[in-house]
């Protein structure tokens, strides 16, 4: 006899129960997908936003807890709480080869709210690389402002237009050239100016800085806490600080991970058992007519690699839908990642990996059930009513 | 007879899967469910310039002080609120004109109405408060 037509033949006569196990398997499945979506798709995004600093360490007002920090990363308002005189004494410390000071503001335009940063030019065309694809740079002062692309897209703006900005008219005069990045939803204007409008006179949001010996992190931080009363964050420990959040979300879903596992090696053991208990008759007559242990072995364990298969393919599918609800919950509510935050899609041999995990799950699951039918003489299976 | 019962047991299947994600949206939704719906926005977001803000809109908040001889109410930022726990630590305010039922100090609403500018700055006149 043919050994897949005998394992498709059993899995087919039971519908139901192979449904009822498929799902146990398909949640664990799915619960791992979110799991690692959480894990890649968040942690990427905030590592890109530490990148997009510019600098290797943050300089913050002192007492900033772990929120506070967050909002640097997504270019958020932020208080203006650091002089422009500690900053001026911070660029003074040997090594120090930029320093990049930030008044992070809001606006809006048509309702929408937008994030003003108020930046010196010349600073961020050296740190941030920035490059223009329309127009030109603004100046350290006047009221001229250069937009990110996207809000170019989403506004329909161009060089030349005006903006509003508290009042004031600002300018367009150049467009930056996308980034993918917060910097595309963003209106940079002079400091001088953001200071002027906004009504902070020599204080900052924040401020990050290049160094020229990136490995004494430490030692630049000690001597920048000496000069001036403020604190600094190394953007690396800034990664850290926003991925702490949500590692009381990942803890939860590790959680319903685990236990769906379990609960779904318990399905499966108990799904292949009864089958062991139905079938013992069939079993019985296959031995007598010279099938060998070995077959009806094998066979349950097909059975169980099928049942992996399928649902892990299936909880692969189920994960991502999941994920397209959940994700922008995370977004919103925990204030991590912004609005547009998407995730990203999973690897192939990660997604290789997760079908095998199912399958190996399966296979253990149904390693004692498969053993009890391989440990069937004919004579019990066939006595068995 | 078969059919029947595959259904129902695709139905079950469907409901373990809907709570399970029901459960997982719930576990990551740590301000117990106070989403805040798109296109609302935030004190915070109006606070550092109201002018820009015209027409129609909607404003999320939490209630910080109610003045029921005067028929207004402030509101606060809700993540402000949420970091804090009370209504007293924000440094934005929105003060709300509102005729009929004021809302009371912690709710957290949500406004639809007019910015307009008094002589002492800008208040939200409100059409409508809904309470979350």
């Amino acid at each position: 006899m043919n050994i897949y037509n005998f394992v498709l033949r059993n899995l087919v006569r039971r519908k139901s129960r192979l449904v009822l196990t498929l799902s146990g398997i398909i949640i664990g499945v799915s619960s791992l997908i979110i799991l690692l979506l959480i894990t890649s798709g968040l942690e990427m995004e905030i590592k890109d936003k530490a990148g997009n600093l510019g600098g290797n360490l943050i300089v913050t007002p002192k007492g900033w807890c772990a929120y506070e920090q967050i909002n640097v990363l997504l270019g958020e308002h932020l208080p203006e709480q650091i002089l422009m005189s500690d900053i001026d004494k911070i660029s003074n410390v040997d090594g120090i080869t930029n320093i990049a000071p930030y008044l992070t503001e809001s606006t809006a335009i048509n309702n929408n709210p937008i994030t003003v940063v108020g930046v010196i030019p010349d600073v961020m065309r050296v740190v941030k690389k920035w490059d223009i694809t329309k127009g030109e740079f603004i100046n350290d002062s006047g009221f001229s402002a250069i937009i990110g692309s996207g809000l170019v897209k989403q506004f329909n703006l161009s060089v030349g237009q005006e903006i509003k900005i508290r009042g004031n008219q600002f300018t367009i005069t150049g467009v930056l050239t996308e980034t993918g990045t917060q910097d595309d939803i963003t209106i940079f204007i002079p400091l001088k100016t953001a200071q002027q409008v906004y009504e902070v006179q020599n204080k900052v949001s924040f401020a990050s800085l290049t160094i020229d010996d990136v490995s004494n992190l430490k030692l630049y931080s000690t001597k920048i806490k000496d000069v001036a009363n403020v604190d600094v964050i190394s953007d690396k420990e800034l990664v850290d600080s926003a991925l702490s959040i949500i590692a009381t979300v990942k803890t939860t879903v590790q959680l319903i991970t685990f236990i769906a596992i379990i609960t779904s090696i318990l399905a499966i053991m108990n799904t292949m058992m009864t089958a062991v208990y139905e079938r013992k008759k069939e079993i019985g007559i296959l031995r007598s007519i010279g099938a060998k242990k070995g077959f009806i072995f094998k066979a349950f364990i097909l059975e169980s690699i099928f049942i992996g298969f399928i649902g892990g393919i299936t909880g692969i599918v189920f994960g991502y839908l999941a994920a397209i609800f959940v994700m922008p919950y995370l977004s919103s509510e925990l204030s991590i990642t912004s609005s547009t935050q998407t995730f990203n899609f999973l690897s192939t041999p990660t997604m290789l990996g997760v079908i095998g995990m199912a399958i190996i799950i399966s296979i253990v699951a149904s390693l004692y059930p498969s053993f009890k039918a391989f440990r069937l003489s004919p004579m019990e299976a066939m006595n068995h009513e | 007879m078969k059919v029947k019962k595959s259904i129902l047991v695709s139905g079950i299947v469907l409901l373990i899967t809907i709570a399970l994600f029901l459960f997982v949206t719930k576990a990551l939704h740590p301000t117990q469910g106070n989403a805040i719906p798109q296109n609302v926005l935030n004190v915070d977001d109006i606070a550092l310039d109201p002018s820009v803000y015209t027409g129609k809109i909607s404003v999320a908040g939490a209630v910080s002080f109610v003045y029921p001889s005067q028929d207004n109410f402030v509101i606060i930022d809700i993540k402000e609120y949420d970091k804090c726990g009370v209504v007293t630590c924000a440094i934005n305010h929105l003060t709300v004109s509102y005729q009929k039922q004021l809302p009371n100090v912690k709710d957290r609403v949500i406004i639809n109405g007019e910015l307009v500018k008094t002589n002492s700055g800008y208040i939200l006149n409100a059409e409508s408060v809904g309470v979350k």
